[in-house]
């Protein structure tokens, strides 16, 4: 049995659905995350968890309880806001606190929380500060500590990396996963950002339009997107557009640019006509006339770890990451094949879903 | 190129030329020639001679029949003031939580008295509370009561009033710094654990601080200088400062001694307003600066 259990949960304003029967179970101590695009309903669902949204439809079981009718307030779920939502006339400490006040804890155990979650965040030398003394990155981790301190059956975070700078935002990914692990807390994290998904997550629900797409571990889905949407969402893709050939259990042959090529395939391709899925760093450049198709470089942009290739072919723009491991010897307008494992492409529909 | 940059520095000065020359001639120069006219002498067969003593102060401050009207003047003050604060910022707070569609028309209504005249408005109040008033009529009515309840010409009449008159000024002062909260911060107490009534008042109140703040003063200064509204309820036994020296002023004719008062009330209110303000900004100073 399951921690969490969101069970057919769907939300309508008016006539607008933005949950669309919702199902998902997180076992205790993992680390979920919704990804989607704005408006895909995720921060919908982590509203209703949190119980600011009441669902129109469905059940939000929580260690076997029903809390899908009980006030946000007795629900002891923590909350890290996207803007933190700090007290802006409390200091660290007292924003800290104030969770355990409503909790009618005694001043020497509120003492000692206080003292053990600003320390787990490394803030113990800012307790007396207000939040507008603190940075942004110092913030958040004070909208963390005071989520973790109420001890929450559920820990909830909305986008929260969102307002903070690229490597403060890795430093924080690393540095929450680690926090989260040590308590062992159940999470679910909301973001649109699928490096932050893929790093920080044991499992990545992707939604769209209300509902969900795909749900498995970050390299599953990264490596076996279900569909055009997720394998464009997560990460960058090249589309070919090949002709299906013959279907049998997981492997397909497709036929393109007057070859044959037997590639692994998700069930549910049914069409003649079905898009490649190929990776940008699973495809090699090698000489002209070596590869599975033709093209020329159109620009070659350096990324420090990786070189970012644009090649122009006849069936569309290719992208190629190839590792720094030497300086190339192509250049661009360099006539180039381009080569990949059969094992490395996926097969999927044409249409989105 | 320097001639030109001294020459565009000088330009913000003249641009606040007009409303200096405002200022200078609608406010200074009458503030100024009230304040010499407070040591002049008045007699009542020689009229008003220039003088400069300050016989009119130690009148004023000599007689325990002027002490009670900065009391009485002070007191409706204070208390049109807490009234406003108690009054206007839960209205404020559910003006600030309303559909924008109903915010609109419940805004016009706390606004409109504003448009009214403020003698219209008060004689509306002299036939809501009078002796034969609707609010009487509706208590005698009922069975409540069988003699009237005086409101009218009393403390309570004079402060409702005054808090209807200047209850605006409290809700626009803290509705804008409500629009500027963080609504999440409402939502994070939820989620600690807070109830409503708790997220109202450790949360949403203490925000709220420096629009209560603001809001205060003008309620407090506007009512102890009010004329109309203490005039026309308190009448001629409830007097303040205000209605004092209209009376010195047009009826025994000794505007000197009326100066007097105009200028005692005047530091009395700026005195009380920053200490006030000292007080509260010290107090928050970390938090909103």
């Amino acid at each position: 049995m399951s921690f969490l259990n969101l069970q057919e949960i769907s939300k309508s304003f008016g006539g607008f659905v933005a949950v669309d029967q919702f199902n998902l179970e997180v076992d205790k101590g993992e680390f979920v995350s919704l990804l989607g695009p704005s408006g895909c309903g995720k921060t919908t669902t982590l509203q209703m968890i949190a119980g600011f949204l009441d669902p129109s439809h469905g059940q939000i079981m929580v260690g076997g309880e029903d809390l899908t009718a009980r006030p946000a307030n007795q629900r002891n779920i923590g909350i890290v806001f996207q803007s933190y939502a700090l007290f802006p006339h409390l200091t660290a400490a007292q924003n800290v606190a104030f969770g355990l006040e409503m909790r009618k804890a005694t001043q020497g155990e509120r003492q000692e929380k206080i003292d053990r979650a600003l320390d787990l965040v490394h803030l113990s030398a800012f307790r007396d500060r207000y939040p507008k003394q603190l940075s942004g990155g110092q913030q958040q981790r004070v909208a963390l500590a005071r989520a973790i301190v109420i001890e929450p059956t559920i820990l909830l975070l909305d986008e929260p990396m969102s307002n903070l700078d690229a490597k403060l935002r890795e430093d924080m990914q690393l540095e929450l996963r680690s926090i989260q692990e040590k308590l062992g807390i159940t999470t679910i994290l909301v973001t649109h950002d699928q490096n932050e998904a893929m790093a920080l997550s044991d499992r990545i629900a992707v939604m769209n339009e209300g509902r969900i797409v795909q749900v498995g571990k970050p390299h599953e889905i990264y490596e076996d997107p279900a569909n055009v949407f997720v394998s464009s969402f997560l990460g960058k893709n090249n589309l070919l557009a090949v002709e299906v050939e013959d279907i049998s259990g997981s492997k397909a042959s497709v036929r393109f640019n007057g070859q044959s090529l037997t590639v692994p395939c998700r069930e549910g391709v049914t069409n003649k006509e079905a898009w490649l899925s190929i990776r940008p760093e699973k495809v090699q450049l090698t000489d002209k006339g070596s590869g599975l198709l033709e093209g020329q470089i159109k620009t070659r942009v350096f990324f420090g770890n990786h070189w970012l290739y644009q090649i122009e072919t006849a069936s569309g723009e290719f992208l190629v990451y190839s590792q720094n491991t030497a300086v190339p010897n192509t250049a661009p307008r360099d006539a180039v094949g381009l080569n990949w494992q059969a094992d490395d492409a996926r097969l999927l529909n044409m249409d989105a879903s | 190129m320097s001639g030109v940059l001294q020459r565009k520095a000088g330009i913000p000065y003249w641009l606040s030329l007009p409303g200096v020359m405002l200022f200078g001639v609608m406010l200074f120069t009458p503030l100024i020639m009230t304040f010499m006219l407070s040591f002049y002498t008045f007699d009542f067969y020689e009229g008003i001679e220039r003088a400069f003593n300050l016989g009119n102060y130690a009148d004023v401050l000599s007689d325990s029949y002027f002490y009670e009207i900065f009391l009485r003047t002070f007191g409706y003050g204070l208390s049109t003031t807490v009234l406003a604060v108690l009054l206007g910022v839960p209205e404020a707070y559910i003006l600030n939580r309303m559909h924008s569609r109903w915010r609109a028309i419940f805004l016009l209504a706390i606004i409109g008295p504003l448009l009214i005249s403020v003698v219209v408005r008060t004689l509306g109040w002299m036939i809501l509370l009078g002796n034969q008033g609707l609010l009487n009529q509706i208590l005698i009515g009922s069975g409540l009561t069988s003699t009237p309840f005086t409101f009218i010409y009393t403390d309570f009449g004079v402060i409702v009033a005054l808090t209807h008159v200047l209850i605006p000024f409290m809700v626009v002062s803290v509705w804008a710094v409500l629009q500027r909260l963080d609504p999440q911060t409402e939502n994070a107490a939820v989620s600690l654990g807070a109830s409503q009534f708790t997220v109202f008042f450790r949360v949403v109140v203490p925000q709220a601080i420096p629009g209560i703040l603001s809001g205060s003063l003008i309620v407090f200064s506007l009512a102890t200088s009010a004329f109309a509204t203490p005039a026309m309820i308190g009448g001629r036994r409830l007097k303040v400062a205000s209605t004092t020296i209209y009376d010195e002023f047009l009826n025994t004719l000794d505007w000197p001694l009326g100066a007097a008062i105009a200028m005692i009330l005047l530091v009395a209110i700026m005195t009380v307003i920053m200490s006030y303000n000292r007080l509260v900004e010290r107090r928050y100073a970390q938090v909103f600066q």
